[in-house]
């Protein structure tokens, strides 16, 4: 998952900065005890990056051998003119502008609610954290039956009022939204126990002195527990926008990219471009190109956040 | 806040003695062969001294029941050969699989393909050719097999697959509701309709009956708007492409013709396409419609439910009796080195299975194998053998390195036929996303 890796990161960079300026003697111990890490650093992030790398500058074919011939930056220049990576990239970054506010603000308000109550408060975080341990594959098989129109679950729901059913997944301006809808009940729970820490991290005196200087139960949320949740915030809003660029399993098996293409994100299209059409030098480059994307949202983060620390 | 000391009533000395435990009975077990989860965890075959003929399909459903029980059949006829069978995911998965296996030198010994992927296959010689002598020694001849489906499976003149069927897209029609509606004859079935007019009449007498007329699905499927579109193009004479892809010759008179009728059966409410496979399945199970257009693989489904319901080709509409159809192949992946006893066994096999083509047949699919397709056994099996004259007629996908099953082509042209269908999109603008498609797909560089 990908929080264990972002904090991860930062005391790894942070360390860095210090031997700059202090320079203590080198303990080749240390390196002994990162090896296991680094191995499977190198083997699976740096070692299939380069190699993607020098793929999307040939012609590479998935069903011929060797990288094939060379193309320069012919796949690049490919890429900027095909309307259909661009749509699919659109389609990623819509999913991802919509999906994120829900995905943000929820879990906080669940998560405050959630924590103020006393007794069985067990049985509300396991119910909101129960659908993320669900495979995608499951996920997509519930809801492929809760919006199948006719005999689905929810579209007997709309016959019901009377109501026409909204197509769901037949629908080019609905279905995105369909999966939206699905991906925030599978992964609420996440950034729900994520906020549900940060909230048990906040010292019970604030909260006594605040009553004693006679806030009010709403203040003491606007004023005291949304401001000391600033950094939580930070994080599940990053943590979430990445995961949402990354949008891929859901969309794949519930709608495989339709209708007509029009819920179909980038990885989609790279999965199809290198899979299907067995252009795997061309699929790299454009995978290189949602990878830089991401890079620079995580680095935006980086930025947000040791300006948070500067602050404090 | 207050630290809880929580305790559980399993401490981690107990817990790491009972996995321990619990690996070593697993491995136990693994040696023993008395139970798969052992052996299924090692990844051990189990088998020792045994030639082994390892085999990949992509048959789920009840395809999937018959190939087992095909296979069985084959293991009790063969006890020292130890058949190993994988089952992928259909479409783009299986064969991404398949590629990727061959070309790194540990393909299957045997595998299914779909008769359209010999264009992809055929050219990067991915597949083992197979000589008429070799095929004679091990009891199959030319003239044993449907001939449309042998023809179509030689590349540059080299047989390269062994047909095992012919699947076509047909017509089911749920003879209560048919009858209802008055299309039925004296006899109880449903005469060929002919024309899209006269289609068009049936759908409306069907509607007033209250029920949905034709059901044919879209969602999560763009290959069955395709299977819809190419059968109807293909009657009226038309071609999709020339020089094995290269060329688009999608003509734009007799393309429109097929759309606006499809269009015609949207805009009027006579065909149900908000659905998905699985969904139009049920609609026609729940005996709601009058008509299903789908692929012959089930008639198991509602054999199953009892329900009254017959099988007839796709009409012929647009002049001429043409169904959009495939064949499941045997096929030999070539490998680094020749093993000819290998292939031998292999061979074997694929005699075997052939001989137990009225299994596959029960399924749905018209079988290649001559021998038993002209069987009174086969002629009996009804609905089955309504639609077996299609296999001589079929209208396999154009020959391109794009095309075939669960191909891009498909993809790319069932997806704004699926629009069309659900009423979202004009005659005119799916026939321009549609040769929009099919210029990109014929430009890019060809991968085999």
């Amino acid at each position: 998952m990908s929080a264990p890796t972002a904090s991860a990161t930062l005391p790894r960079t942070a360390a860095a900065s210090q031997a700059k300026t202090a320079r203590p003697p080198r303990n080749w111990g240390n390196f002994g005890l990162v090896t296991p890490f680094l191995v499977f650093y190198i083997l699976f992030l740096i070692g299939p990056l380069i190699y993607d790398v020098v793929l999307s500058f040939f012609n590479t074919s998935l069903v011929k051998g060797g990288l094939g011939s060379f193309a320069g930056f012919g796949n690049y220049t490919e890429l900027f003119r095909d309307h259909q990576f661009w749509s699919a990239m659109w389609h990623t970054i819509l999913f991802t502008l919509v999906s994120t506010p829900p995905l943000v603000i929820l879990p906080l308000f669940f998560a405050i609610v959630v924590n103020r109550i006393k007794h069985g408060q067990w049985f509300f975080r396991l119910a909101f954290f129960l659908p993320y341990i669900l495979p995608s594959a499951a996920i997509a098989l519930v809801w492929l039956f809760i919006y199948e129109p006719g005999y689905g679950l929810i579209a007997g729901f709309f016959n019901l009022i009377g109501a026409g059913d909204p197509g769901w997944l037949s629908d080019p301006n609905v279905a995105l939204y369909s999966i939206v809808l699905v991906t925030v009940w599978w992964t609420i729970g996440f950034n729900f126990v994520l906020y549900l820490a940060g909230l048990q991290e906040i010292s019970p005196e604030l909260y006594e002195a605040s009553s004693l200087d006679g806030a009010s139960r709403w203040q003491q949320t606007w004023r005291l527990t949304i401001p000391m949740l600033g950094r939580t915030t930070t994080l599940v809003t990053v943590l979430q926008v990445i995961a949402s660029l990354k949008v891929f399993d859901q969309i794949y098996l519930i709608l495989q990219g339709g209708p007509n293409y029009a819920s179909r994100p980038a990885i989609e299209w790279i999965y199809d471009t290198a899979f299907t059409s067995q252009r795997v030098g061309y699929a790299s480059a454009a995978s290189f190109i949602l990878f830089i994307v991401i890079l620079i949202v995580s680095f935006v983060w980086l930025a947000l956040v040791r300006r948070q620390e500067s602050g404090v | 806040m207050a630290h809880k000391d929580v305790r559980s009533g399993l401490s981690r000395r107990g817990f790491l003695t009972g996995a321990a435990a619990l690996g070593a009975g697993l491995v136990t077990a693994g040696c023993a062969g008395t139970y798969d989860v052992g052996s299924g965890i090692t990844g051990s075959s189990g088998g020792d001294n045994q030639s082994t003929l390892v085999y990949w399909n992509l048959l789920t459903g009840g395809d999937g029941a018959h190939m087992v029980a095909m296979e069985d059949a084959y293991r009790k006829a063969h006890p020292n050969i130890d058949l190993q069978s994988t089952i992928l995911a259909w479409g783009a998965p299986y064969y991404t699989k398949l590629s990727l296996a061959i070309r790194s030198g540990s393909p299957p010994d045997v595998a299914i393909m779909h008769l359209s992927r010999i264009h992809q296959y055929g050219p990067p010689g991915m597949l083992t050719p197979i000589s008429l002598d070799l095929l004679a020694a091990h009891g199959m001849e030319p003239k044993d097999f449907t001939s449309l489906a042998f023809s179509k499976a030689h590349y540059n003149g080299q047989l390269l697959c062994i047909p095992l069927d012919t699947h076509p897209f047909v017509q089911y029609y749920n003879t209560k509701v048919c009858k209802k509606a008055g299309l039925l004859d004296s006899s109880g079935t449903l005469p060929p309709i002919k024309s899209p007019d006269a289609m068009l009449d049936a759908l409306r007498k069907l509607k007033k009956t209250g029920a949905t007329p034709v059901v044919c699905d879209t969602i999560n499927d763009p290959a069955t708007p395709w299977r819809l579109f190419y059968s109807l193009y293909s009657q009226a004479g038309g071609q999709v492409l020339a020089d094995n892809g290269k060329d688009i010759v999608l003509d734009k008179t007799l393309a429109t013709k097929v759309l606006t009728f499809i269009h015609q059966l949207a805009s009027e409410g006579l065909m149900s396409s908000n659905v998905d496979a699985g969904g139009g399945t049920a609609v026609f199970q729940a005996g709601d419609a009058g008509l299903y257009w789908e692929g012959e693989w089930n008639v198991t489904v509602f054999q199953a439910a009892k329900m009254a319901f017959s099988m007839q080709p796709f009409p012929a509409l647009f002049g001429k009796a043409a169904a959009q159809a495939d064949s499941h192949t045997f096929i030999l992946p070539k490998r680094t080195t020749a093993d000819p006893e290998k292939t031998s066994i292999a061979l074997t096999m694929i005699r075997t299975l052939l001989g137990q083509s009225l299994t596959w047949a029960e399924g749905g699919h018209i079988p290649a194998w001559l021998p038993i397709r002209d069987s009174a056994a086969y002629k009996k099996l009804k609905p089955q053998s309504n639609y077996q004259e299609v296999a001589s007629y079929a209208a396999y996908d154009p020959p391109a390195w794009y095309s075939g099953s669960g191909s891009d082509m498909e993809n790319y042209l069932g997806e704004p036929l699926a629009s069309l269908m659900l009423g979202a999109a004009s005659p005119q603008a799916t026939y321009d996303q549609m040769i929009g498609s099919l210029h990109t797909l014929s430009k890019e560089p060809v991968p085999v």
